[in-house]
């Protein structure tokens, strides 16, 4: 379990968390909600380490984070990871070294996810890609070591259908197989078909977080004559506007 | 491994950087064979700060999956090679056309402050790159302390090693060696083991 526990943090004189908790568990899709700016990317730039907080723990397996631990967690940021002038194979190679493996662990794992994610085995480098191709690179790269949690940061922006279905089928894969997933993304649709968990950050905290069933027999209740989908949907509206 | 950062240190430019600092102030060979050291510094100080990380995706990309020991010194070794292989094609090229000839002590002297300076400019490099993965991943502010600060610090070495090579020779060489095991040190120290995490 990943638990980050009253995670603060300022921008200048603007809070951009305020005490704000989450657990992450293995096997469930966690989508972190909020409107733009709400927080959402700080959040994660701090879980992976790139951006100091001002307080706050955070925790793997019950014990603090470190450097090890942080390469069991696979991420994927709103701005797509890789290097530009590598081909595909030869980026995720450079990931592999990074991490430690040797060719004959790594090969036969490049293969697997090229083919995974129908990216080419040329040498054709990343940035003649198109942006679909892009994304599936930065998701080829974060699973690559299997890792126990993965972290998407608004992964489906600028992708299209057909790429978001595929890697959509791919994470409820990855989950069924135990692999903790922690999620934000604006498109709702998406994320409702998706998560396991919802939690939404507003205001720099943390005004709900329950698990699907909890949330859907909530928004039922409250809005019987809606479509289950659709419920969920303006509980979680009326949830920010409130 | 040596392949792949021989790839990224082409391919970020910063091997054609090298040739073209050379090559642009390589008359200055003709004037003084040390005055190209501080003109090519001068073009490659974002290289030689930035070596291993020549942008925010490689930092992070450390950040996330580790930076082995091998990384840093094939990029190192990599670029001692290239500046060493240029400027010796270029002091063997103009010492043919030297109107009193070179003396082989000349020679020498400049390739131990060009190397001398350089181990420097790479252990500051890779001093910089293990503040970066031990702090925030984007340095935006420090980095107009950063540059100064090497150059002035690059500059030091530079006179030092030049002062001294002609005037005490022997120290010079002690001065080389001093800066050989720090340049040593900064390329092997275990990255991976540094708690880097915030």
């Amino acid at each position: 379990m990943i638990g980050l526990k009253n995670i603060s943090k300022r921008f200048g004189t603007q809070t951009v968390l305020n005490n704000v908790s989450l657990d992450i568990r293995k096997g469930e899709i966690h989508a972190l909600l909020g409107t733009n700016g709400a927080g959402k990317s700080t959040l994660i730039k701090i879980l992976a380490g790139l951006l100091p907080k001002e307080n706050g723990g955070i925790y793997y397996d019950q014990a603090p984070m470190k450097t090890e631990r942080i390469r069991k967690i696979g991420f994927v940021f709103d701005e797509s990871l890789y290097l530009p002038y590598l081909s595909a194979g030869e980026y995720l190679e450079f990931v592999c070294r990074l991490i430690g493996m040797g060719p004959k662990t790594y090969q036969p794992k490049i293969d697997e996810s090229l083919s995974l994610f129908s990216l080419p085995a040329d040498r054709k480098p990343i940035n003649t890609y198109s942006n679909g191709m892009k994304s599936k690179v930065s998701f080829a790269a974060a699973m690559i070591h299997s890792p126990e949690f993965l972290v998407l940061d608004e992964p489906f922006n600028g992708i299209d259908f057909i790429t978001t279905r595929e890697v959509v089928k791919i994470l409820k894969q990855r989950a069924k197989e135990g692999t903790g997933i922690f999620v934000t993304s604006h498109q709702f649709d998406i994320i409702l078909e998706l998560a396991t968990h919802f939690s939404i950050l507003h205001g720099a905290r943390i005004i709900l977080s329950m698990p699907r069933e909890q949330l859907q027999e909530e928004a039922e209740k409250l809005f019987a004559d809606l479509s289950a989908g659709e419920a969920v949907k303006t509980y979680v509206e009326n949830s920010i506007l409130a | 491994m040596a392949s792949l950062v021989f790839k990224i240190l082409k391919k970020e430019g910063t091997l054609i950087l090298v040739l073209f600092s050379f090559l642009l102030f390589s008359p200055v060979y003709f004037l003084d064979i040390f005055l190209i050291i501080p003109m090519a510094f001068f073009l490659l100080h974002r290289e030689m700060l930035n070596l291993a990380a020549p942008s925010e995706q490689n930092v992070i990309l450390y950040k996330l999956y580790g930076l082995p020991d091998s990384v840093l010194l094939w990029s190192n070794t990599l670029m001692i090679l290239s500046v060493n292989a240029l400027n010796f094609t270029l002091l063997m090229f103009f010492g043919l056309f030297a109107l009193e000839g070179m003396k082989s002590s000349d020679y020498l002297n400049q390739l131990l402050v060009l190397n001398g300076v350089l181990l420097f400019a790479l252990s500051f490099g890779n001093t910089m790159l293990y503040y970066r993965l031990k702090g925030s991943a984007f340095l935006i502010l420090q980095k107009i302390l950063i540059v100064p600060l090497f150059f002035f610090s690059v500059l030091l070495i530079f006179t030092i090693l030049f002062l001294l090579s002609q005037a005490v020779p022997t120290l010079a060489a002690a001065v080389f060696v001093m800066l050989l095991l720090i340049w040593l040190t900064s390329a092997l120290y275990k990255y991976d083991r540094a708690e880097k995490y915030l």
